[in-house]
């Protein structure tokens, strides 16, 4: 049940964000949806979901957009781990660890894109990335992230719920 | 589920290296998309085709309803505009019947009118801030190819450089890896028009390497080169918008071009390809 639901959220999300979001962009900047579904599989199911769950859905990208196949799949499964690691030590109702985590998130997949895809072609003019690409982007993925969090929030609840039923039918 | 969680360290190492192997062997040898490239194509696409139709009626409507005030006012100076353009055209159409006898004494063919084109509708957007591409809901099953180009708006939109059987893939012009061999119109000077990400969101491009003593004005309309093996020569791409001197002695445009990157609904492939690889 969880599985189908991961699977669905991931294909879905890469359907509607490239089709639908360049009408909600601001400044040229979108959300990067992905990355939060990663972060809230990660946040609700440690580790190895979070990885899993990132590598499928980096994999995704690359197939129809990505310049390098597989490298946006290496940098989400990373994300997935990292963020799964502080998975017993926070209340999961508290909204200030999913931000942080999606901010470092952010952060870190635009950095290491820049370095690898710019950087690497000597594009030196970091400031200039930073306050046209890398700081929109920040800042919307941030804004996004309180709704989908609050969602990921009741749909793990509902699933817990379900999961519980049937552990207690069959015992 | 159990055993993956007493090796969670051994399961992520092997999950990157696996990324890792994937990222070295498609970097090397990228050409066409696989076969499970495109069945997940097949999957993907029509999905993706419904959602952007959906999507442009939204946009269109969005439009419809926020500019509902602007066009009363709007309509009152196109009436006007519209009689000075009216006597404009009149004069005009004398001119253009001149310039059909020069041309013909020229012997210049008429670039647009004799490549086989093929209109195609765009079913998906790169999604992330860094790269400027497109899905377009046609492939190698309708003739496209590796290198065709894409045109819009009376312009260069870019080139596809990945065709699946149902489905291809188009870099635009604005995308930072995208570089074309380009002249002004006017003067024939030469230099390169490339995609930068910094530009991209504006919808613009740069024009690089244009010798310093060349004389390229704002306005200047900008085509594809005769020097380019990829375009054929004289396809428009657009207008420069201002002129700056490099440190190292060229001179450097920022051009807005005629496609319209942020509207783009259809585009239109050129079903033919012109000579090797750039």
């Amino acid at each position: 049940m969880r599985i189908v639901i991961l699977v669905l959220a991931v294909i879905l999300n890469f359907i509607v964000q490239s089709s639908f979001f360049p009408i909600i962009e601001i400044f040229g900047a979108k959300p990067n949806t992905a990355l939060i579904i990663v972060v809230c599989a990660a946040i609700f199911r440690e580790e190895i979901t979070g990885a899993l769950v990132g590598f499928f859905a980096g994999l995704l990208y690359d197939v129809f957009f990505g310049r390098y196949i597989g490298f946006c799949a290496l940098q989400l499964c990373l994300i997935g781990y990292f963020c799964g690691k502080p998975y017993r030590d926070f209340f999961k109702s508290n909204l200030l660890i999913p931000l942080t985590l999606v901010f470092v998130s952010v952060a870190f997949y635009n950095l290491s894109y820049y370095v690898a895809h710019f950087l690497l072609l000597a594009r030196t003019d970091f400031l200039h990335y930073v306050k046209q690409i890398i700081f929109p982007e920040t800042a919307y993925t941030l804004a996004v992230t309180i709704p989908l969090y609050g969602l990921a929030y009741l749909v793990n609840k509902g699933l817990d719920a379900f999961e519980w039923k049937r552990r207690k039918m069959f015992e | 589920m159990t055993f993956l969680k007493s090796h969670k360290k051994a399961f992520i190492t092997v999950l990157c290296l696996i990324c890792a192997a994937i990222i070295g062997v498609t970097a090397m040898l990228r050409f066409q998309p696989t076969k499970a490239e495109s069945i997940l194509g097949y999957v993907i696409t029509p999905l993706q085709g419904l959602f952007s139709r959906a999507a442009n009626f939204v946009d269109d409507k969005k439009i419809y309803f926020s500019q509902i005030a602007d066009v009363q006012a709007e309509n009152a100076l196109l009436r006007r505009e519209n009689a000075a353009l009216l006597e404009e055209n009149t004069r005009l159409n004398a001119v253009r019947k001149q310039n059909d006898i020069l041309t013909e004494l020229f012997n210049i063919a008429n670039i647009y009118s004799d490549l086989p084109k093929e209109a195609a509708y765009i079913i998906a957007k790169d999604p992330g801030n860094w790269y400027n591409s497109y899905i377009i809901d046609k492939g190698e099953r309708d003739g496209f190819a590796k290198n065709m180009i894409v045109l819009t708006g009376g312009g260069l939109a870019g080139k596809i450089t990945e065709a699946a059987d149902s489905y291809s893939r188009v870099v635009s012009l604005i995308d930072d890896t995208s570089s074309v061999s380009a002249q002004s119109e006017r003067t024939g000077d030469m230099g390169f028009v490339r995609g930068d990400a910094r530009l991209m969101l504006e919808g613009k491009c740069r024009m690089e390497l244009i010798p310093a003593e060349a004389d390229i004005m704002v306005g200047d309309t900008i085509i594809t080169s005769r020097m380019s093996s990829m375009y054929p020569p004289g396809i428009l791409i657009g207008t420069v918008l201002s002129v700056s001197a490099d440190p190292v002695g060229t001179k450097t445009a920022i051009i807005d071009p005629f496609a319209d990157f942020k509207h783009m609904e259809t585009v239109l492939v050129v079903t033919k390809l012109f000579g090797g690889q750039e």
